[in-house]
């Protein structure tokens, strides 16, 4: 029974603890995380399934909450943000407008056509090749024209999701590469806004916390290291409640301008609100994939999993996070074992020249290069031959 | 004198009761005896759980916002760092409820939104106290196992059921801006909707562009420096080549095919529709080269759409040169 305590209810005393129990209706708040893509095809929200995936795969082994709804989609929606369409398009403008020249200029009866195509697609001349598909996103957004496009049409996404629920309920941003200038324009944007137009800020509306992983925010002072409109606005604890920045020393792309700190408030870095770190800076240094810069490859450790599902309120409920941590795998299982040595000694020069990232991944192509031409020499095995291998994983 | 005093005693009298009911309604339906494990794993489920909404249903706002006070005035007189924040949030919720312009209402929202937030994952509440002065309070460090550590149950099982109680209250004032904004959300999603149509129309509807040229009016495309920029209404065009056919006045053959190349030249239309997000047939004129394979020209050419233009022209061989675009003389032969 509740005991009386001036004009307001406690709970009672007695040898067994008393406590406040759910009302029947209350149901699981979930937590929504916004995914956000860097470069690459990304047509629709089925980009992020892989991530999500392994999200939930690093949960089943990590949370542990001991209660009956214990999945990771109880208590985590994942919302996938897609922008891509917009570079798609304006590569088939380009396109469409060369086939309309070429289509009138050209005199070819059908047949010839035909064989005039099929002649490209057998030597994929028609495939996008990588610097199209990939390269060619960043330099689209670089145009201020396709940058405020693309702003618009994350803002719409990212809002609509946040304006269906409640002030009170929390959001997270997880960036990759691209993704991470895309949401940081898009957050200045959002930020600098009125209130009646998209800014949910003054709304009432918060995130909890920005991941960056593999972070180029500031890769978009070059060339001339001048950034006409950088996001001055969206800074903890302003625009989030928390900030994280994940690398990989071997992944090209985080490294091209080391971004740790740059884009930080001096001073500030050791600050903590409500019980943790405003700012973190995770550098990792694992090689499962040949695409060290991917997202699913970031996605493999531990320590960022484990830092999500923190972030997003579950962490008094992850167990042996240090452990996992610990035992992860510097390697992955699906490198060569004969590459295993070799990588493990530029790991160890990798520690050393940490602040020369362009040193570690000039040393990083050359000793792979160096050591696939080695056992491609005759006398050497043929590591396409074991069973299992991947010898171009890396190379 | 008599009747001042009567009236007195009887306010006070009122007053007591109202808070007294509005303290009982605070609570939740039930409270059941636990362990010590099982209260935490039950809290546990309290901050992650929907509570908000399900306990809204039940009190009409200002009788929520004066439990809120209620209590917490009690529990101040227990733990003397909650200080003054009931006060504090009530004087946080008028500002809030008695906003008489949209600028002092989002004003409001945003000291809320500072002094008050709470953290599932680390159980860490921030509640305003008088001035500047937040407090950040650890519900299981600071208040659950100081209490259940260092006390007799009785404080231990208070301190789960006051845990419980901050959490709800924490989360009824980061949900009140949700009561007092929905005329800003209302109009964002019409804007939003409205931005990227518009975005859609201008890349669409009007010329599509070569790449040279979404680099040129990239350069000229002026942004604002705050908030979002709407599309403008005309695009450049620049070394834009097309095939047309080309009556030729001193050539042996009057009607070629030809290379036109549009050198510099401006695309304009106007946004109509019912949200204004819709790109309307515009107009453009450009200065032009048209190449025949022994001569080149230069003039000016009119584009009645995107893909309807005619260029006159004059050059070393020829003192006069037309040309209309491919799909208008697909139309002009249809006719």
């Amino acid at each position: 029974m509740a005991a009386r305590n001036g004009n307001c209810f406690t709970a009672a005393s007695g040898s067994k603890l008393r406590v406040i129990s759910l009302p029947n209706e209350a149901a699981m708040s979930k937590f929504t995380l916004f995914l956000i893509h860097g470069i690459g095809v990304h047509r629709d929200a089925g980009w992020a399934d892989e991530t999500i995936n392994l999200l939930e795969q690093a949960w089943n082994e990590s949370v542990e909450m001991g209660i009956e709804k214990n999945a990771f989609r109880d208590h985590i929606e994942v919302v996938p943000i897609t922008y891509d369409a917009v570079f798609e398009d304006y590569l088939d403008d380009f396109a469409d407008l060369g086939k309309a020249v070429f289509h009138d200029a050209i005199d070819l009866d059908d047949d010839e056509r035909q064989r005039l195509s099929d002649t490209l697609q057998a030597h994929e001349v028609t495939d996008r090749h990588f610097v199209w598909s990939y390269l060619v996103d960043v330099i689209l957004y670089k145009m201020s024209l396709v940058r405020e496009q693309i702003n618009a049409l994350v803002a719409k996404q990212i809002y609509t999701c946040i304006s269906a629920g409640s002030t009170a309920d929390n959001f997270g941003i997880i960036a990759h590469s691209l993704g991470t200038r895309v949401i940081n324009d898009t957050l200045q944007r959002i930020r600098t806004e009125q209130a009646d137009r998209s800014n949910f800020y003054q709304q009432g509306y918060k995130l909890k916390f920005l991941m960056q992983i593999s972070d180029v925010t500031d890769l978009f002072g070059l060339p001339f290291n001048k950034d006409k409109f950088p996001p001055k606005n969206v800074f903890p604890r302003d625009a989030y409640d928390y900030f994280r920045t994940v690398t990989n020393c071997f992944d090209p792309i985080a490294r091209i301008i080391p971004t740790r700190l740059n884009h930080w408030p001096s001073g500030r870095e050791a600050e903590r609100y409500m019980g943790r770190e405003i700012y973190k800076d995770i550098l990792l240094d694992h090689v499962h994939e040949t695409n060290v810069h991917g997202l699913t490859h970031y996605m493999l450790h531990p320590e960022i999993t484990d830092e999500i599902f923190d972030l997003c309120g579950f962490g008094r409920f992850l167990t042996e996070r240090e452990s996992r941590r610990l035992a992860f795998p510097t390697v992955g299982p699906k490198v060569n074992s004969g590459l295993r040595g070799a990588l493990h000694t530029l790991m160890a020069d990798a520690a050393v020249l940490a602040d020369n990232s362009w040193q570690t991944y000039v040393n990083l192509v050359l000793k792979f290069a160096d050591f696939s031409i080695e056992h491609n020499e005759p006398g050497h095995f043929d590591h396409h031959d074991r069973p299992g291998s991947q010898g171009e994983v890396i190379a | 004198m008599k009747q001042t005093l009567c009236l007195a005693i009887l306010l006070i009298s009122s007053l007591l009761t109202s808070n007294s009911i509005a303290c009982e309604s605070l609570l939740f339906s039930e409270l059941a005896p636990l362990s010590r494990n099982q209260a935490t794993a039950q809290l546990n489920e309290i901050l992650l759980s929907d509570q908000l909404k399900a306990t809204n249903a039940d009190q009409t706002l200002e009788q929520q916002l004066q439990s809120i006070r209620c209590y917490l005035q009690v529990q101040a007189n227990q733990d003397p760092r909650l200080g003054n924040s009931g006060t504090e949030l009530q004087g946080l919720a008028d500002a809030l409820i008695n906003a008489d312009t949209a600028e002092a209402r989002r004003e409001a929202i945003s000291a809320i939104n500072q002094a008050v937030n709470r953290d599932a994952g680390t159980g860490f509440l921030l509640m305003p106290l008088p001035g500047a002065d937040s407090l950040e309070l650890d519900l299981f460090s600071e208040l659950i196992n100081f209490s259940c550590d260092e006390e007799p149950a009785s404080s231990c099982s208070e301190a789960f059921s006051t845990a419980a109680h901050l959490w709800w209250i924490a989360g009824v004032y980061r949900g009140l801006a949700d009561q007092f904004n929905q005329s800003d959300v209302v109009a964002s999603q019409a804007f939003n909707q409205r931005l990227e149509k518009k975005w859609l129309s201008y890349k669409d509807d009007t010329i599509l562009l070569w790449p040279q040229e979404v680099l040129l009016n990239s350069l000229v495309f002026r942004q604002n420096k705050r908030g979002f920029t709407e599309p403008p209404a005309y695009k450049l065009l620049s070394l834009r080549p097309s095939i047309g056919l080309s009556y030729l006045s001193d050539a042996d053959h009057h009607l070629q095919p030809t290379l036109n190349v549009d050198l510099l030249g401006l695309y304009w239309w106007r946004y109509g529709g019912a949200d204004g997000s819709e790109a309307q047939p515009g107009r453009g004129i450009a200065a032009s080269m048209i190449l025949d394979g022994s001569d080149h020209s230069y003039g000016f050419t009119y584009y009645h759409n995107p893909k309807w233009s005619v260029t006159l022209a004059s050059g070393s061989k020829n003192d006069v040169v037309l040309s209309v675009s491919m799909q208008l003389t697909h139309w002009l032969l249809g006719q």
